[in-house]
């Protein structure tokens, strides 16, 4: 129960993204003119992007995790829809590899990338590609034990088959609160999945229209503002020690104790916390 | 009628030296690294802008070659082979008619995302240039061939030709001493349409280098031969600047047609500008056009930094019907803007950074820094804190400090250069595509206070309420009633605080009650809220009260329909946020 086990082919490592379709996700993220859910999107695809070049070898992609990502929302009738986001020809499956991944996008888009200019100053657009495997939706609620549910059964299976590796991290990405009853329940079954290595890793990101300072990996629950944010700490893992180091190392202001979780996050804060909460299960962390 | 006699020339300057021969391993379309040389993909790249010229109006082109052997016997010349060996400057509109060979060649169009195997189909590739390299690069000689060309060019050219390109493309230093006075002749020589053009390309020996592309300033340029380069390079002239923004490739006033370490991908960029420097050159052999009036290429502006990118996109959308209505027409474009800071924390002597007066001072610095940047009207800020001096009396202080100290009222204009200080940090953007980047940024600082014990608000607001009505009666007719910014830590008692807030009342700003927002940053952990139009969130009487207080968000009803965060009800309250729509009515209304 260590959280130590190296990344490769034969002990790969599972993440598993779950992203808030509600109709809330409509509202611009603070900070930012853009939608939350084509915010969210964007760090998704760029996540998945990165995660690829960074398992690609002289060889290939190598095949060295699972990578799922779910969305969750309600249709007119309320009844929770939970179903795989990957598009193009993805679409539908619940966990795929990251050579799947790599060679899949469901399409390339143009984009615009922002690069700071030296001398100026100025922000200069640069065009850029992007490859895309979800698109942005939002619609009805945010049935969110009903997702736990299912990624509970998803995992089950996974660590059957994979009972050496590190741990699945599950990451949770919401702008509001569970509509179908307490999820701290499925969240603490989610959590008491485990491997040899250690139990399943739930890390929960909430986003905010509002421009207001982040909570970044909190230590207590007593400097949240609300009781959403409570909800989300307590439905979060605390950073096995791996993580912890790193992201002190990094130069983040830990207090021990501290969960994986983001409350009232904007765009740079959602970054960080993709690329943060993963990094300890990618190819070469632990070295 | 008399027929075009040149409308322009452009030269190729090709080294052919050894060093032309490294293989720089850039990534290309099949996903790998090139495993060319840098001769040959040079080449390749200027062929293909020969073929695409060939199709288009007809002016003067010459490709010269330089290279020595060994032992220092120099090669200068035109490189044309094939039927059209021997010539110096080529009518591109002979050169579809005349290559040196037609080859068959394989396009790769990569796979979505660079991906799996790129699909591959046949073109047919004419060749006109096709390097056999030697040892050394005689560039001297190389530069003084071009000058005679030029020269003997400029004999036979006619009236007002083109403005001349020499583009050079070259893999180091020069092989026959300091080029720089060959260079400057060639620079200096006189033409009809001023002195000639020069770019340089400097390859990359490998791909791990790195590129500068376009520099303004050699200070950015490593010492050496990229500086060398720069004094060798002209500056672009406006419209292929323009042409450079056009492809999205970040340009500055004054850069330099110059390339270091170049890419082949900023080559073949490169290269393209001679379709845009010579895109409205009349063909060769045409008849002389009249005279048409040069219209300049309108420069898109950069945005400053990326906060005033997003802040002008909302404005940009923004397209509102008039001024609200109630602006009386033939206002005064004026308006007041009052920040009231509260300094009171719990425990001022903890030595703790992290509290809310400290919070209060950066939301009130930044603010004042948006307030300088105003670029319509006249908008005056005055700075107010109020807090508990060592002897339990209410201290309140009513004027800048630093440059402006004494100053009750201050304008945008002053308050530019009126900082106490600016302090520089870095903050992290989003780059628009899931990445981050660092950006340096300014700060500059008004309001640099230590925090007190708590103190009664009355004399601040009295302070408020006595600079409002000063600049009341001195600007009657002003578009907007003065806004007061109440910011706080919203631990004040409910009674008190709306005594004093009652004192704002009496004030006369042409029939119009002054506005008085709260910007709240609590002690204790409280949920951030903005523009709220209840206050049913607020979690105890004194937050409740600030609300009540709190006026109208100006502009709501304008606002609600474009932001989801205000709605024809929202009060001008914000707590733990950023009051970001605090300057929206002010830019609305002095516009």
């Amino acid at each position: 129960m260590s959280y130590t086990q190296e990344i490769s082919r034969e002990r790969k490592a599972c993440f598993l993204f779950l992203l808030d379709q509600s109709f809330s996700m409509e509202e611009p993220l603070g900070n930012s003119s853009r939608r939350k859910c084509d915010e969210l999107v964007t760090a998704i695809n760029a996540w998945l992007q990165n995660m690829t070049i960074r398992a690609s070898g002289d060889t290939g992609i190598k095949d060295w995790m699972d990578i799922g990502v779910l969305g969750y929302r309600t249709d007119q009738q309320a009844t929770p829809v939970i179903e795989s986001v990957l598009q193009g020809p993805l679409a539908g499956k619940t966990l795929v590899s990251i050579t799947e991944i790599g060679s899949n996008p469901a399409r390339i888009d143009q984009v615009t990338s922002y690069l700071p200019d030296e001398e100026t100053g100025e922000m200069i657009e640069m065009p850029a590609e992007m490859p895309v495997w979800v698109d942005p939706r939002c619609e009805g609620g945010t049935p969110m034990c009903h997702i736990l549910h299912h990624s509970y059964e998803i995992l089950e299976q996974w660590i059957n088959d994979h009972r050496a590796s590190f741990p699945p991290i599950v990451i949770n990405i919401t702008d509001g609160e569970s509509q179908d009853g307490d999820p701290i329940p499925y969240a603490d079954a989610v959590k008491d999945l485990a491997t040899e290595d250690g139990n399943v890793l739930l890390f929960n990101c909430h986003l905010s229209m509002t421009a207001a300072d982040p909570f970044m990996f909190p230590s207590s629950d007593e400097v949240l503002p609300d009781d959403l944010a409570r909800v989300l700490f307590k439905m979060s893992s605390t950073l096995p020690e791996t993580i912890f180091k790193r992201a002190v190392a990094e130069g983040l202001e830990l207090q021990s104790g501290a969960r994986g979780m983001a409350f009232n996050a904007d765009m740079v804060a959602l970054i960080k916390f993709l690329d943060m909460g993963t990094r300890a299960a990618t190819p070469g962390a632990l070295r | 009628m008399s027929t075009v006699q040149s409308p322009g020339c452009v030269i190729f300057l090709m080294d052919e030296s050894a060093a032309m021969g490294a293989v720089m391993g850039d990534v290309v379309t099949d996903g790998k690294a090139s495993t060319k040389s840098n001769a040959e993909r040079v080449a390749t790249a200027l062929n293909s802008l020969l073929a695409q010229l060939s199709s288009g109006p007809s002016f003067d082109v010459a490709v010269v070659g330089y290279q020595a052997d060994g032992a220092g016997q120099v090669n200068v010349g035109c490189r044309w082979q094939g039927p059209l060996a021997g010539r110096e400057f080529v009518p591109t509109g002979e050169l579809a008619a005349s290559p040196l060979r037609v080859e068959t060649r394989t396009r790769k169009i990569p796979a979505a995302g660079g991906f799996g195997t790129a699909r591959e189909e046949p073109v047919s590739f004419p060749v006109w240039y096709a390097p056999a390299l030697g040892v050394k690069a005689p560039q001297i000689a190389a530069f003084n061939y071009c000058r005679e060309l030029l020269t003997n060019w400029l004999a036979d050219a006619g009236p007002g030709p083109g403005l001349p390109l020499v583009l050079h493309v070259s893999s180091g230093g020069s092989g026959d001493g300091n080029p720089q006075m060959a260079i400057d002749k060639l620079m200096r020589l006189a033409t009809p349409s001023g002195q000639p053009l020069l770019f340089q390309a400097h390859l990359a020996a490998r791909a791990a280098l790195v590129t500068s592309v376009y520099p303004s300033n050699q200070m950015y340029l490593t010492l050496g031969s990229a500086r060398d380069l720069f004094r060798r390079a002209s500056q672009l002239p406006p419209d292929l600047a323009a042409a450079l923004k056009e492809a999205k490739v970040p340009v500055n006033v004054a850069a330099r047609g110059l390339l270091y370490n170049a890419k082949i991908a900023d080559l073949i960029r490169m290269l393209g500008l001679v379709k845009a420097h010579v895109k409205d050159w009349p063909s060769k052999g045409a008849p002389v056009p009249a005279p048409a009036a040069e219209e300049a290429a309108p420069l898109a502006a950069a945005p400053a930094d990326a906060a005033a990118t997003v802040a002008e996109a909302g404005l940009a959308t923004a397209t509102i019907p008039a001024a609200p209505a109630d602006v009386p027409a033939g206002a005064e474009k004026a308006a007041l803007v009052v920040l009231l800071l509260d300094r009171s924390i719990d425990d001022p002597f903890s030595g703790c950074m992290d509290h809310p007066c400290a919070k209060l001072q950066e939301h009130a610095n930044d603010l004042l820094k948006q307030v300088s940047k105003l670029k319509d009207g006249v908008v005056e800020s005055a700075i107010i804190s109020y807090g508990q001096d060592g002897s339990g009396q209410v201290e309140v202080r009513d004027t800048f400090e630093g440059p402006l100290a004494g100053q009750s009222t201050v304008r945008q204009a002053e308050l530019a250069d009126g900082a106490v200080r600016v302090d520089e940090y870095t903050e992290e953007v989003s780059n628009g595509i899931g990445g981050l980047i660092s950006m340096t940024r300014k700060k500059p600082i008004y309001f640099d206070l230590e925090p007190t014990t708590a103190a009664a608000s009355a004399p601040g607001f009295a302070a408020a309420a006595r600079i409002a009505s000063q600049w009341c009666s001195a600007h009657p007719a002003a578009a907007l009633a003065p806004i007061v910014l109440h910011l706080t830590r919203g631990r004040l008692d409910p009674a008190e605080v709306e005594q004093a807030a009652a004192q704002l009342q009496s004030i006369q700003a042409g029939g119009r009650p002054v506005t008085l927002y709260h910007l709240v940053v609590t002690e204790s952990p409280h949920k951030s809220l903005a523009y709220a139009e209840s206050d049913s969130d607020l979690e105890d009487a004194a937050l409740k009260k600030l609300w009540e207080l709190s006026s109208p968000l100006l502009g709501r009803e304008r606002l609600a329909a474009e932001k989801p965060s205000v709605t024809p009800g929202s009060r001008g309250i914000v707590i733990n946020g950023k009051f970001d729509l605090f300057l929206e009515e002010i830019k609305q209304a002095l516009a």
